[in-house]
């Protein structure tokens, strides 16, 4: 009994249909099925937050960075050019800052062309000052023994070393004395009326201020260190608002003096970007001609994304060279109309007969035909992933703590992808962009021109942010199996960090 | 409406076009009811293992690999439906007092003529874990293994629950005969 009974259901039950209301069916499927579209702004937010992390790890590992060298214990040195002599101690901040006025007020260029020697001057001498004024720096200070450590320090000079300097400081009171008579603009906001003695030393050291941020250049820096003039003042305290400016300053100007003499720097650095892009379709044979229209009038460019990994080199030279790798994406959105229409039956009142001698009502019930029609509008949201190699050389000019480059290049694609669907040639059907079954489109699209700007802000000496405008040049992207000829450009700017190592 | 092939189905599909998605509902559903309507007993029951299954089956169709046929396919997912939508203990636990084996023998005459909607019927007063294990090994062929496997129980479990649902199955025919008869 078992197998033959078994054998007639499966019979009966093989290719059994049973009558469904499919239009309720639908409507309570469709809403778990809809295409969900959050990944554009989940590319967006994670964008977003790369560059805001980074920065702020960039920020972070700057400020320990100031914190440590502060900290730095440091040894006495001889200097060759005799600036640090003594151990640290409170008064070493006055005659940090002496040296600072020194530097600050400099020569010209010309007495760097009548004495080049003043030029001689090694790395680990600014290193040297720089640990010893980030120390001093962070101390409290009282400034009591002014003359004396200068008495010290000057005494430990060379009688010929002595001489220039008495030149140099001559000098640099005359530029300080000319500057304060030209009311070159302070920007101190000391309120508080000092002391006479002080008051001539204080608008001199203004002046000097001003100066430095008038004309100091690297090389005049490297005049002023080297000549290490200490000035013969008062042992009048220096206001403590004053130190700081002016060590901020010497700071500062350590670090492009710094700059100045590595002759190559390396700097790694993550960024990302939008664009414009623009589609340019053009016909191939006269079989696209209606494609390439229907394609024009569904199709829309949408963002184009950047993300990338830089390296840079920079010379001492202002000239530079950045490379790295590139992601882009090309986003497109391709809109289609579609219609469903459904004819099904529903039980319903199919006639109405009604007597008119009695007003009696007949009503015939039956499967009355009902047509449902769909329209749906699905939007195909079309990618181009690159991968490209920048290779791309610049020019630097320099505004500390800015820099402005222009720059120009190539983008060495290595891969070319495409997702998403278009409208195929044949009506009423897609063409899958990734299968790409016709090879309508390049896997790789050769090198792309690219021209730019690169501004950067230099957080620190070592860590800078960067924004840098610039265009990609019209690109083929199609092969010439494609009815349609598509080319692609992109005008966009793009915003980072950089690590730029010593 | 157009009817589609399961080629531009699929196709469709995949690419998750709303008119090839409700194709497949309208195209498929009778055929997926019919399988679901096996498992439960009540229609309510079975339109909701059917909606879910036609869910699963429009979100997962990016993973169909065109190995076998589309609507095997399909009625895969919809068994699984079922199986998950009855609790998977109760093929376990639950145990029903099987009468002694009656005497008579049932004669083919007693069910050669009967159609789908009857043997359903018949089929249907079975318990569910006698249903589901009858349907799967009789109706789809499914071996003792696999079934063991979908419903995570042993292969003699699986065996002793046929042997009875069959017992069931002849005691409800055999009933069913008798009236015949005296009508």
């Amino acid at each position: 009994m078992n197998t033959e009974f078994e054998k007639h259901a499966r019979e009966q039950f093989d290719g059994l249909e049973v009558t469904v209301d499919t239009d309720a069916l639908w409507a309570n499927v469709y809403p778990h099925v809809k295409e969900e579209k959050g990944n554009r702004k989940v590319f967006w937010f994670f964008l977003l937050g790369l560059l805001v992390g980074v920065t702020a790890i960039g920020l972070f590992n700057f400020k320990q960075g100031n914190n440590t060298s502060a900290n730095k214990s440091t040894e006495a040195t001889t200097s060759a050019t005799s600036i640090i002599t003594e151990p640290i101690g409170s008064s070493d901040q006055t005659d940090l800052n002496n040296q600072v006025t020194a530097m600050s007020i400099g020569t010209t260029a010309d007495d760097v062309k009548t004495n080049p020697s003043i030029l001689e001057l090694t790395e680990s001498d600014f290193e040297k000052v720089e640990t010893r004024l980030n120390t001093a720096s962070n101390k409290d200070t009282t400034a009591s023994s002014l003359t004396t450590k200068t008495k010290s320090i000057s005494q430990k000079k060379s009688p010929s070393t002595a001489s220039s300097q008495s030149n140099q400081s001559n000098k640099k009171d005359a530029i300080a004395s000319d500057l304060y008579n030209e009311k070159t603009p302070i920007t101190s906001k000391e309120t508080t009326p000092l002391p006479t003695n002080k008051e001539a030393f204080t608008q001199k050291e203004k002046a000097l201020i001003a100066a430095d941020r008038k004309s100091l250049t690297n090389t005049l820096l490297i005049q002023a260190l080297n000549a290490s003039v200490i000035d013969q003042r008062d042992d009048s305290k220096i206001p403590e608002s004053q130190q700081k400016n002016a060590l901020d300053t010497y700071v500062k100007n350590l670090s492009r003096l710094k700059k100045a003499t590595k002759k190559l720097r390396v700097g790694i650095g993550v960024y990302g970007g939008v664009s414009k892009s623009t589609s340019e379709l053009s016909t191939n044979d006269t079989i696209g001609v209606n494609y390439t229209a229907e394609r024009n009038t569904s199709e829309k460019q949408l963002e184009t994304a950047h993300l990338g990994l830089g390296i840079s080199v920079y010379s001492n030279k202002h000239l530079y060279l950045r490379s790295g790798v590139e992601y882009t994406r090309i986003a497109s959105v391709f809109s289609s109309n579609s219609s469903l229409t459904t004819i099904d039956s529903t039980w319903a009142a199919k006639e109405i007969t009604v007597n008119t001698i009695t007003g009696e009502r007949d009503t015939i019930f039956g499967n009355v035909p009902s047509i449902t029609t769909n329209e749906f509008t699905k939007k195909h949201y079309n990618y181009i992933h690159l991968i490209d190699i920048p290779v791309i050389i610049g020019y630097q000019f320099e505004y500390e703590p800015w820099s402005v480059g222009i720059e120009g290049g190539i983008y060495a694609n290595i891969s070319a992808k495409y997702t998403g669907d278009i409208s195929s040639t044949a009506s009423d059907s897609f063409y899958d962009l990734e299968a790409d079954e016709d090879k309508w489109f390049k896997t790789n699209i050769g090198v792309q021109p690219f021209i730019g700007l690169n501004a950067a802000y230099n957080v620190s000496d070592n860590f800078q942010v960067h924004f840098s405008p610039g265009f990609r040049f019209e690109t083929l992207f199609s092969t010439d199996k494609n009815p349609v000829k598509e080319k692609h450009a992109s005008l966009g700017i793009r915003f980072g960090v950089r690590y730029i190592f010593d | 409406m157009k009817k589609y092939t399961p080629q531009e189905i699929i196709r469709g599909c995949k690419k998750q076009e709303p008119r090839f998605q409700k194709a497949l509902v309208v195209q498929y559903s009778g055929l997926l009811m019919a399988v679901s309507r096996r498992y439960t007993k009540d229609q309510s029951s079975s339109k909701d293992i059917l909606q879910e299954a036609l869910i699963q089956i429009l979100k997962s169709i990016t993973n169909y690999k065109e190995q076998g046929t589309f609507e095997a396919w399909m009625k895969r997912i919809v068994i699984n439906t079922a199986i998950k939508y009855f609790s998977k203990n109760s093929f376990k636990n639950e145990l029903y007092t099987i009468d002694d084996q009656p005497e008579n023998s049932v004669e083919p005459g007693a069910y050669s003529n009967m159609a789908a909607a009857e043997l359903m019927e018949i089929i249907n007063q079975l318990p569910d874990s006698y249903r589901t294990i009858f349907n799967l090994y009789a109706i789809e062929g499914y071996s003792h293994k696999e079934i063991g496997e979908m419903l995570s129980i042993t292969e003699s479990t699986s065996r002793s629950q046929l042997t009875r649902a069959r017992a069931s199955l002849k005691k409800i025919l055999i009933t069913k005969e008798k009236i015949r008869l005296r009508i």
